[in-house]
Order: structure tokens, then sequence, then C-alpha cells
């Protein structure tokens, strides 16, 4: 198994990327992991490297990266946007594709969160699609994203503090957290502000239509309220222990969930 | 400002990220940061803040390496690896190898949070290039005064009678987790892990402590301490590092600072905002103040 840097991107959205090879090439697949957004990428980001390392092992190559603006590649946070990001994505399959003259082999998107969304946003603008989609606990509406942020931002705050947040506000000056502005210690500008207004959920019956396979993992609770399109190239999940992402640490929650790397796992045998 | 993302290290399983500024080429510096894990964060920190503390480090011409220690982040585990404390230091020890052969620089600073700052004080007593420590809310120890001022804050935000049920409830947290320790050593097992405190499993006696840091002031190594607001039931006064250790002979010769308004993980941008502009002065003075130059490097 061989760990390289790579550097890719245009000018001016480089990205940074770790690309995990098997020893015996050509891989088995290739599987391109898409990041979530700020502190929910930096709580991830060992669960993506312990990913990255199985699937290697399993004869599989795989790339992670930052997004630009996010993370170790360049750029501010606050000049970003969905879009950019999904062309960010589009890019990041270019050098996995290129890098490993992968034509032969299935090509996999994993997204965590926002990366889920965008993973399934970016398939459907993608000159050559993934073969399959595994989209872990995807936003299902922005709007209501962005209301997670804001009251996770109070939440931390006031656990951090040992005190409410009305007390906190009031004796500490701490202004209220709004959109766009800095949320969890991450600037949120602009147009990613109005994007996340208008981000539904993952377009599923679009791309099943296409012919992606697609593995959607949600909490129970939000599985059964989800109207899925029918199927056999959708694979709908029930999340066993969901983690919020947002935390700084586990408190008794695994960093890497066994559940994840099963499906992962799982959706390469079942193809 | 530039970055560099590289792995290092004997089995090139550590990965890290040089932050530096725009001089000429091969131009070197004379300090260097090293910023490390904060408990199983990566690299970038709490809400990023190791992201922001290099990148302003960078606008005053200091360069710094941000790494993931093994198991933690993109590192990998190695292949024979050492008990936890020893492979922190050891890493730790790396990645400063890692940056003076990047950079040339021959005395360095650690800005640890967390138990990033038992990470740093620890590798300071292994290695005298590191000649600065600023550490973010290190062990705490609790005083009679912080006891009572905290006390005095629960009748006030949950009324007597609350706070009394509070305290009971505590107690008996306490004392049940006692109970089965107790329980487990009476018949031969092995006892559940205590409580951890400050997001640790461990803390070493206060006098074990100072005994370390006084070791590390005799060599000339500058440590600033900053303990935030997020351990109000624990440290809650702004002299309270000295009351913690009278009689040790290192309060006075130790620079600590209580930023009542930050929480543990500096999650708004205030409270990050504080921090940078502390840590950047102190760097800064460092810098202008001449830190004594390390022995020989002898590596990890």
């Amino acid at each position: 198994m061989e760990h390289l840097i790579a550097r890719f991107g245009a000018p001016d959205r480089e990205m940074l990327g770790i690309l995990s090879l098997p020893d015996a090439p050509p891989g088995r697949a290739a599987w391109l992991l898409c990041n979530p957004f700020g502190q929910e990428a930096v709580r991830s980001k060992q669960m993506y490297r312990i990913l990255a390392e199985r699937l290697a092992r399993e004869g599989c190559s795989v790339l992670r990266f930052d997004f630009h603006g996010t993370g170790d590649s360049p750029g501010e946070a606050v000049d970003q946007s969905l879009g950019d990001w999904i062309s960010d994505l589009l890019a990041a399959d270019m050098c996995l594709r290129s890098r490993q003259r992968l034509a032969a082999v299935t090509m996999h998107w994993f997204g965590l969160r926002l990366g889920a969304n965008l993973a399934a946003l970016a398939a459907q603008r993608a000159p050559r699609r993934p073969d399959q989609l595994l989209l872990w606990d995807p936003v299902l509406s922005g709007r209501e994203y962005g209301e997670f942020l804001l009251a996770r931002h109070r939440e931390s705050l006031s656990d951090g503090m040992h005190m409410n947040w009305a007390r906190l506000r009031r004796e500490s000056g701490e202004p209220e957290p709004s959109l766009p502005g800095n949320v969890l210690g991450f600037d949120v500008g602009a147009a990613l502000a109005a994007d996340l207004v208008r981000l539904g959920p993952p377009p599923l019956a679009a791309l099943l239509n296409d012919g992606l396979r697609i593995g959607i993992a949600l909490d129970p609770d939000r599985l059964a309220r989800m109207q899925l399109p029918c199927g056999a190239a959708l694979d709908p999940i029930a999340i066993e222990l969901p983690i919020d992402w947002t935390s700084n640490d586990a408190y008794g929650a695994p960093i890497a969930p066994q559940q994840v790397q099963r499906a992962v796992l799982a959706s390469i045998v079942h193809r | 400002m530039k970055e560099s993302t590289v792995f290092f290290g004997p089995e090139r399983i550590l990965i890290g990220t040089h932050t530096f500024g725009d001089e000429a080429a091969g131009a070197t510096a004379d300090l260097g940061v090293i910023l490390g894990n904060a408990g199983l964060l990566a690299r970038t920190g709490p809400h990023g803040i190791n992201l922001t503390l290099a990148r302003a480090l960078s606008r005053i011409s200091v360069p710094s390496l941000r790494f993931d220690k093994s198991g933690v982040g993109d590192s990998r585990r190695p292949s024979n690896p050492l008990p936890f404390e020893q492979q922190s230091i050891l890493d730790t020890r790396l990645a400063i190898d890692e940056a003076q052969a990047r950079h040339g620089v021959r005395r360095f600073v650690m800005i640890g949070f967390c138990s990033g700052a038992d990470d740093a004080h620890l590798t300071a007593l292994q290695d005298e290039r590191l000649c600065g420590l600023l550490l973010w809310d290190p062990y705490i120890y609790p005083t009679l005064k912080s006891r009572v001022l905290y006390l005095q804050d629960r009748v006030r935000e949950l009324g007597l009678p609350g706070a009394m049920g509070r305290g009971l409830r505590l107690a008996a947290r306490a004392l049940y987790a006692q109970l089965q320790r107790g329980r487990a050593l009476a018949l031969g097992r092995q006892a559940p892990a205590p409580l951890a405190r400050y997001w640790r499993s461990y803390i070493p006696p206060a006098t074990q402590y100072a005994a370390r840091l006084r070791q590390l002031l005799d060599r000339g190594v500058d440590i600033k301490i900053i303990y935030s607001g997020g351990f109000p039931g624990d440290y809650n006064y702004a002299n309270q590092y000295r009351d913690s250790f009278r009689g040790c002979g290192i309060a006075d010769r130790i620079s600590c600072m209580y930023l009542p308004n930050a929480d543990h993980t500096l999650t708004s941008r205030a409270s990050q905002q504080a921090l940078v502009k502390i840590a950047v002065e102190w760097v800064d003075s460092l810098r202008a103040r001449g830190l004594p130059t390390a022995a020989p490097v002898a590596g990890p």
C-alpha cells in the first residue's frame, strides 16, 4: 500500500489530497471520499483515513481531499459556494482517474453529510459518471442544516462555558450566530449561505434514472419519513448509531463507525 | 503565505503541513512553531484553530508545522508502536526534526491545546530545541477559593435548592464510581478507569507537574499558560494558578492568563482571535528577545 500527497485543481483552485494505492495494480475499484463541512470535516478526518487504508488493503485506489478553502487546501473559506465545491469534486475525480489510469475500474464516490450532497449533485454534472454513490447521513434540507449549525454553535458554547445561552449572551456579550457568518469557528460566506437555503435532498430519482447505484444511510426516523424512489439500485441503510459529527470529542462514540466500513466494503463485494 | 503538506518520519507515516511566509527561497527563520493535535482531532485543530494560528504566524514570517501524531488524523500507526505517551513524544520530536530540516531553524516553540499541552511539556523535557511553550488549558488544580466561587455561582444560577440537588447528584455519582472501583479491586478484577477530568484520564499530582515545569524554567524555557473559562467548576479566577502552585517556586516565573469568555475548544471567532493575538505577540517577543540556542541536536 502506498500513500501519496496529491496536489491538483486549476491554478486558482488548488487542492490537497492523499492518494492511497493498493500494492498490486490495477486496482479493484476506485473511491473518491468527499469531506463534509467545517467542524464535521475535522471530526471525521480519522474515519476517512481508516476508510482509505481499509479500501486500499482491499485492492482499491482511494483519493481523499480537502475542498478549496477548507482544511489544508489553499483558499479562503468565506469565498466558497456549493457550485465551486462541485467543480472541485469533479477535478478530484479527474485527478483520481488520470493518476491511476482507472478507465476500466468501477468508480465509487462516498460522501458524509454535506459531502454526500456535493457528491450527488456533482454526479449529475459529471462528464464521466461514477458507478456508485454511497451517501452517508446527507443533508435533506439546506435551510434546516443551516439552523442545525447555528443551534450547535449555541449548544457548543453553552456546554463549553457551562451556562445557558441567554446568560452567556448577557454576561459574555457573545453575539448571536448567523448565516452568512462564523459558525463553530468556520466562515460561511454569502454565496454558500444562499446556496444552503436552496439546497434540497440529494436528487436520487434522477440519478437512479441515469443508471447509478446508490446507497443512502440515514437515521431510522428520517429514513422512515423520507419518500425514497423505488428501484433495486437503491440501497437504504438505517444508521445504527447516529453520531454528532460537529462535536470535538467522541464521548464514547466510535471515531470510525464499523457500520460505515461494513457498508463501504459491502458495496465493493456486491458489484 | 505558502503551505506544503508532507509525509515525514522514518516510516513516512506521519503527516504535517508547513506554513511559511513569502520570503526568498533559502531564507532561514530563527524560530519555528510546532502545532500538535488536541485530543483526537486532526491537525487543523478544534474549530480550525491550528490552521488560523499557522497562517497568522506566517504573516510575521514565522514558519510552523502542524502535524498529526501516530494514529490521529491523517497519520498512520507505526509498525512497532511505543506506549502512548512515549509515542507522542517521539512523534513530536520527529516533527521538530522535519521542521528543522525544512526551515533551518534550531529553536522552536510549541503551542499545545488540552492534551497537546501535555505532549508539549513532556517533549520539552527531552528535547532542548523546544525553547518556549504556550499551553492552553493544561492540567488544572482546583483551590478552596475556586470551589467556593463555583458554589456561589451555582446558587446564583440554580437557586439554593437547585444547587444542592445538583451537588448531591454529583456526589452520589462520584461515590458510586468509587464503590465500583473498590468492588472491582476487592474481586481481583481490573478496576474501571477513573472518570476523565478536563478531557484527560490522568492528571499528575500538582507537585510532580510543578517539578517538571521548574526543570524547564531552569533550562531557560519560556512558558506561557492560558486557561479558558471552560472549566468554571475548577478554574475560575485570574490568579488561581499562583494559589495552586504556592510554595512550588514556579508561579512568579510563568506568565499565566485567564480568558473567562473563551471556551475550552475555542468555538467562537472572538475567542480564536484573542488567542491568536496573544500567541503571535508572544512568539514575536520571543524572537526579538532571543531564546537560548539549543545544544547540538540529538534527534529522537
